[in-house]
C-alpha cells in the first residue's frame, strides 16, 4: 500500500494529472473532515480543500517520500483552514430549537448515528462560536479534531502552558453554554 | 473542603482518565447541589464533544469537487507556461548580452593584434633587405605578440649566430603574421636556419654586414 502510494507521488511528480487526479479522490473525504470541524461550514471546508490540493500539486517536489503522506497533507489542510478561519469573522446563526434536538439525538444514539452535516455544523458552531480565536483553535483542535497537546502546540506555535490555559477557558465556556442550552430545553419541557 | 478545589479535581478527573476522585470528594459532590451541577455539567459537555470528534461530516458529491480541483490546476498551467516564457526571455537577453561582451573583448584583442601586427610590418619594412641592428630589433619585438615575446627572444638570442639576415627576417616577420606559439617559431627558425649554410661574422653582434 505504502508502495503504491510512492509510486502515485513519483508520478505525480513527474507532472502526471491522472495520478494526481487518484491521489485527490483517495483523500479529499479525509481533508473535507478536517478543514469541516475547523470552519464548521461545508462550502467554506470544501474551498480549503481545493486550496489545500493546489498547494500539493504545487510543492509536491518538496514532499519527502520517507513521510507518509496523509500527515503532511494533514499539515497542510489545517493550516489552511486556520488561516480561512483566521481571515474572517462569520457569525453562524443557529437555530437554538434545532440545536437541542440534534444535541439530544446525539446524545441518546452515541457515536454510530449518522449527521448531516447542517447538523454537526449547527452543534459545532453553537458550542465554539464567540470563542476568541486562540481559545476556539485550541478547542477545537484539540477535542474536536482529537490532536493531542504537542500537536497542537506546534501548529498554533504557541507554548504548551498557553495551550493548556486556553483549552481550560475554552472548555469552561462550552460548559456553559451547554449548561444553558440544557437549562432552557429543561424550563421548555 | 472547598468548593473551589473540588471543581478543579473534577475538571481534571473529567477530562483525563489519569486522575481519580477519593471517596470524600466524592461525597462532596453528592451533598454540594452546584458541586454536582458543575460535575454533570462537565460530563456533559466532554461528552458532547467525544461524540463529535466521532462524528464524520459527508462529503457530497466529491466528483465534484475533484474536477473543480483538477480544473484549477488546468488554469495554473498558462501561467506557469508565461513564467517560463518570460524567464526564456530573460535568459535570452543575458546570452544576447554576453555575446556583446565577448565580441567587445575578443574584437579588442584582435584589433590590438592587428595593430601590433601592421607595426610590425612597418618597423620589418625599415629593415634592409639583409640587414637589422640591435635598436631595429628591438623595435621589431616591440610589436611582437606579447605572449611570445620572451620565449622568442631567447630562441633567436640562440640561434641568431648561425643565421643569415634574411632567414632571420624572414622568420620574425612569418612568425608575426600567423602569431605561431613558441615551437612553431622555433621550427620555423630552424628551417630557415637549415638553409643559410653559411655562418654567421659575429655572434654577439645582431647588426651584421651584407655578405658579397
Amino acid at each position: 500500500m505504502q508502495q503504491d502510494i510512492v509510486n502515485i507521488i513519483e508520478e505525480v511528480k513527474a507532472g502526471n494529472k491522472t495520478a494526481f487526479k487518484y491521489l485527490v479522490d483517495e483523500h479529499q473525504k479525509y481533508a473535507f473532515r478536517v478543514a469541516f470541524r475547523v470552519l464548521c461550514n461545508e462550502d467554506d471546508a470544501k474551498d480549503v480543500v481545493q486550496e489545500s490540493f493546489i498547494k500539493i500539486w504545487k510543492n509536491i517536489n518538496n514532499f519527502n517520500l520517507k513521510l507518509k503522506f496523509t500527515t503532511w497533507m494533514y499539515k497542510i489542510v489545517i493550516n489552511s483552514a486556520i488561516d480561512k478561519l483566521r481571515s474572517f469573522r462569520r457569525i453562524n446563526t443557529v437555530n437554538i430549537d434545532m440545536l437541542s434536538e440534534n444535541l439530544c439525538h446525539l446524545e441518546r444514539h452515541g457515536p454510530d448515528v449518522q449527521l448531516e452535516n447542517r447538523e454537526l455544523e449547527n452543534i459545532i458552531s453553537h458550542i465554539a462560536e464567540g470563542l476568541p480565536e486562540k481559545q476556539k483553535l485550541v478547542f477545537i483542535l484539540r477535542d474536536i479534531q482529537g490532536l493531542d497537546s504537542v500537536e497542537v502546540e506546534h501548529l498554533l506555535e504557541m507554548p504548551a502552558t498557553s495551550v493548556k490555559s486556553n483549552l481550560y477557558t475554552a472548555r469552561q465556556s462550552v460548559r456553559k453554554r451547554l449548561s444553558k442550552l440544557m437549562a432552557c430545553e429543561r424550563r421548555v419541557v | 473542603m472547598k468548593c473551589d478545589d473540588i471543581r478543579g479535581k473534577i475538571y481534571t478527573w473529567v477530562y483525563s482518565d489519569v486522575h481519580k476522585l477519593d471517596d470524600e470528594q466524592i461525597q462532596h459532590i453528592t451533598d454540594c447541589p452546584n458541586c454536582k451541577a458543575y460535575y454533570q455539567d462537565c460530563h456533559r459537555a466532554n461528552r458532547i464533544t467525544t461524540l463529535l470528534s466521532q462524528k464524520k461530516p459527508t462529503l457530497e458529491n466529491p466528483q465534484k469537487l475533484s474536477s473543480d480541483i483538477l480544473d484549477s490546476i488546468d488554469e495554473l498551467e498558462p501561467k506557469e507556461i508565461r513564467v517560463r516564457f518570460r524567464l526564456f526571455n530573460v535568459s535570452k537577453r543575458i546570452l544576447a548580452a554576453a555575446s556583446v561582451c565577448l565580441i567587445i573583448v575578443f574584437g579588442y584583442e584582435q584589433y590590438i593584434i592587428t595593430d601590433k601586427m601592421i607595426k610590425l610590418e612597418e618597423q620589418m619594412s625599415a629593415v634592409k633587405a639583409t640587414t637589422v641592428n640591435s635598436s631595429q630589433l628591438k623595435e621589431i619585438l616591440r610589436y611582437y605578440p606579447s605572449h611570445g615575446i620572451e620565449s622568442l627572444k631567447s630562441t633567436l638570442a640562440s640561434s641568431l649566430k648561425d643565421s643569415q639576415d634574411k632567414s632571420f627576417k624572414s622568420a620574425v616577420l612569418l612568425a608575426g603574421y600567423s602569431v605561431l606559439s613558441h615551437d612553431d617559431v622555433k621550427k620555423l627558425l630552424h628551417e630557415y636556419l637549415a638553409q643559410a649554410k653559411s655562418p654567421s661574422e659575429d655572434s654577439s653582434v645582431v647588426n651584421k654586414k651584407e655578405k658579397e
